[in-house]
């Protein structure tokens, strides 16, 4: 059910860590962000909804009896809902201290990306969701939109969280 | 030296001058009747001064340092010379031990490198050494001792006087003379076996085999005894540590069943299987006890500071009061505890100035001099009761009346028929004991809304009970633990919820009970004799009730809670049983919810949200009116 990824983090060191990052699509478009803030990948378990909290907040889950809030990358992205289904995963991520569900169609994999690679983005269009976005990395042919992990919280969240790189 | 471990000395310290107060106050009692006090009593204070001052020293904290070396050396004084002592004495080794835990503190909150910072502080310590100067003038008149032993045994560091006479208390590290080992040496450093003394620091110390002390300290063993029961061995540990051990053992509650009712076995016979199954839940829950009660602490610690407290007031208020201590090894849990300290102070306090009367007044009465306050602990059920008791003068029925009626919180007519219980209700009342006239007459109410309030936060209560000229009883009761509670599981749709026992008055059963609709999402049903305002879980968190759309109940539950005697109905769909929770925080991230008080995982293995319902009773019952 759950894979961690801790077989090979005993390997990896923190140069080696520093490249990698974790790709996920959302309706036909790859995105990415650096493994070291992942720390697991699951199927999705059963969420509780919260009430009175933004809709792109699920609401909480169980994981190993720990509450994890989790969060809709659609829905924070302003890509309309879609149902859950078998292959819905959360990855698990940790963002100073602070645990967070992200719920993504699909995982594909983890890359490398060297720096030289990544460009940082420039202010693309007036979309709402380009303010999670801070660069772009070229891997091959295919382009991973790199995302700041940090600003998929609200400003006002932001300050529980510090020390994102990118931001 | 690190930050850290300076800290965790500091708890150290805090420990051993708890303990130090302990001492004291027995040494105050034992020689209230003129005696000598016990040889073994003095070495064990002088044990503990010795460990504070050598163990500050390595940490550099002078003024610890200098303020236990001077009552050290009172306290080998008095060794030598035990006809020296007095309660002037022992007022100096006290207000040194208040010094000291003025100066711990100090230095856990704002480090400043360790050197006095009052003046109170140098004056004392001038005055203590001046007291330790004459008594020693005295001693070396009376037993002339050679003046002119060698003072190589002298810890030269911090003393103001390096010739003064004191061969017993070096801080063997730094002396270059290995001289005889007394029987109070710091015990890190002996290498020898202290033959007569059984209460050794024994982390750094073996253990003494050879110690004849059934024969010598014969007339000790009962209290002896008695306090090994309490004096438990044990370990601190990170409490980060301990919750992630709560989850595991959470989980492993919850994922036993899904293991041995899994679907896929339920077909099959297996008798042996379900054997070891029923032993694999045997010892679960075994470990889940144990687990839980790893941060319950016996009640001691507190009931302990309780006798400094009972000395200093009687003595204020010049009454004689025996404090008789009972119960103490009951546990509880560790935050409850910490909460319970003022509630008690305030209490007992009150009971010495207002409840017992002064010795004269006793012997008028026909009582005993010594008034007596029991404090006493024990447990029942899934709370602890804790008793306090005191054979004073009891409050006075009209005089609390009198104040009520004044206060405009009864009416003559009324409080002819209210019920004594009733009456003394009144004294919780806020602001009931600011007149002077009933706090120094009848006495009780100064602050008792603040007590009765800091019980509530920790889900206790609060009760008082009078016989007149008798005394008066205070019963505090609170839950054994603030992360477990009894809550009523319900569910509403797919989400479930968690309404704590205590908040829960009555729930019902309703198949087609007409709702009044009084205006949009405001609505009531008839509940015995009243209107009540019933709600929907949603409305409660900013969405559209439910019971718009429908003018009656159908085959829904609705919970009638009540806070703070306010009634509010809440309708779900379904009741799922009621059962012990353990309260999880939520996580930040969801902010400004109020109306929650955390969550938990129930058997199913889903994460529930517990209702702050006295938040949502005010909260809707302001926006609202019937």
């Amino acid at each position: 059910m759950s894979q961690t990824l801790k077989s090979w983090d005993l390997n990896a060191n923190e140069d080696t860590m520093k490249d990698l990052y974790l790709c996920f699509s959302l309706e036909e478009r790859d995105y990415a962000f650096e493994v070291r803030h992942l720390t697991e990948i699951l199927a999705l378990p059963a969420i509780t909804t919260i009430p009175g909290t933004a809709p792109f907040l699920r609401g909480v889950i169980n994981i190993r009896g720990k509450i994890i809030p989790v969060m809709d990358v659609r829905l924070r992205f302003d890509i309309a809902f879609k149902a859950y289904h078998d292959r819905t995963c959360v990855l698990l991520i940790e963002l100073d201290g602070l645990p967070l569900g992200l719920i993504v169609d699909k995982v594909n994999d983890v890359v490398r990306i060297p720096v030289e690679n990544i460009d940082l983005a420039p202010k693309i269009g007036e979309s709402r969701s380009s303010r999670f976005i801070y660069a772009t990395g070229r891997v091959g042919d295919s382009v991973k939109i790199l995302i700041n992990l940090q600003r998929l919280l609200t400003q006002e969240e932001a300050h529980l969280i510090k020390d994102i790189p990118g931001t | 030296m690190e930050r850290d471990d300076v800290l965790e000395y500091l708890l150290e310290a805090r420990e051993t001058l708890e303990n130090i107060e302990k001492e004291l106050l027995h040494f105050e009692k034992s020689t209230l009747d003129g005696s000598l006090v016990d040889r073994e009593l003095l070495d064990t204070l002088f044990r503990h001064f010795h460990t504070v001052k050598g163990s500050s020293g390595f940490f550099g904290l002078t003024a610890i340092v200098k303020m236990a070396h001077a009552a050290e050396n009172l306290l080998d004084y008095l060794r030598k010379n035990p006809e020296a002592q007095d309660a002037d004495t022992l007022e100096f080794l006290i207000t040194a031990l208040d010094y000291l835990n003025e100066l711990v503190e100090h230095e856990e909150s704002s480090p400043t490198g360790g050197d006095f910072f009052s003046e109170g502080q140098t004056q004392f310590l001038n005055k203590l050494n001046q007291k330790n100067e004459s008594i020693r003038i005295s001693l070396t008149h009376t037993q002339e001792e050679p003046s002119t032993r060698p003072s190589s045994q002298e810890f030269g560091l911090f003393t103001n006087e390096p010739a003064k006479e004191i061969p017993k208390e070096e801080f063997g590290l730094f002396t270059e003379d290995p001289k005889p080992k007394i029987v109070e040496e710091f015990g890190l450093f002996s290498k020898e076996e202290n033959p007569s003394t059984n209460e050794e620091f024994g982390l750094f110390h073996k253990p003494t085999e050879t110690l004849p002390k059934e024969t010598v300290y014969k007339q000790e063993d009962s209290s002896k005894t008695e306090k090994k029961v309490i004096v438990k061995k044990d370990i601190r540990i990170d409490t980060d540590k301990l919750d992630s051990l709560l989850d595991i053992v959470g989980e492993i509650v919850i994922t036993e069943p899904m293991v041995t009712d899994h679907p896929d076995i339920t077909k099959l016979k297996l008798e042996n299987f379900q054997k070891t199954a029923l032993q694999l839940k045997k010892l679960i829950r075994n470990l889940q006890d144990i687990t839980l009660s790893l941060r319950m602490v016996p009640i001691a610690g507190v009931f302990s500071r309780m006798e400094r407290l009972v000395r200093d007031t009687a003595k204020k208020t010049g009454k004689q009061v025996e404090l008789i201590i009972s119960g103490e090894e009951t546990e509880i849990d560790k935050s409850i505890i910490e909460e319970m300290y003022d509630p008690l102070v305030h209490i007992i306090r009150n009971a010495i100035d207002h409840g017992l009367e002064t010795p004269e007044e006793r012997k008028e009465a026909g009582k005993q001099i010594q008034g007596s306050i029991q404090l006493t602990a024990t447990q029942s059920g899934k709370e602890v009761w804790i008793e306090v008791r005191d054979d004073g003068k009891g409050l006075s029925r009209d005089r609390i009346l009198n104040k009520a009626m004044s206060l405009g919180l009864t009416s003559p007519a009324e409080a002819e028929i209210l019920q004594d219980q009733e009456v003394w209700e009144f004294l919780f009342h806020p602001g009931f004991s600011t007149a002077k006239e009933v706090t120094d007459l009848s006495g009780r109410g100064v602050g008792l809304d603040v007590v009765r309030k800091n019980v509530t936060t920790l889900k206790g209560f609060v009760d008082v009970f009078s016989v007149y000229g008798q005394g008066t009883t205070f019963l505090i009761r609170v839950p054994l633990t603030l992360a477990i509670i009894e809550g009523l599981v319900v569910r509403k749709s797919d989400t479930y919820f968690i309404l704590p026992s205590v908040d829960v008055k009555e729930s019902l059963y309703v198949t087609n009970e007409p709702i009044n609709e009084l205006y949009k999402n405001n609505h009531s049903i008839q509940y015995r004799t009243n209107q009540i305002s019933i709600v929907d879980i949603d409305l409660l968190f900013g969405k559209d009730s439910d019971l718009n759309d429908q003018r009656s109940l159908k085959e829904k539950y609705v919970i009638v809670t009540e806070s703070h005697e306010k009634q509010m109905g809440i309708v779900f769909d379904e009741i799922l049983g009621s059962q012990s929770i353990v309260i999880k925080p939520i996580s930040p991230i969801f902010k400004n919810i109020n109306g929650l008080a955390g969550c938990t995982i129930l058997g199913n293995g889903h994460a529930g949200l517990i209702l702050d319902v006295r938040k949502l009773i005010s909260s809707h019952l302001t926006s609202v009116t019937i």
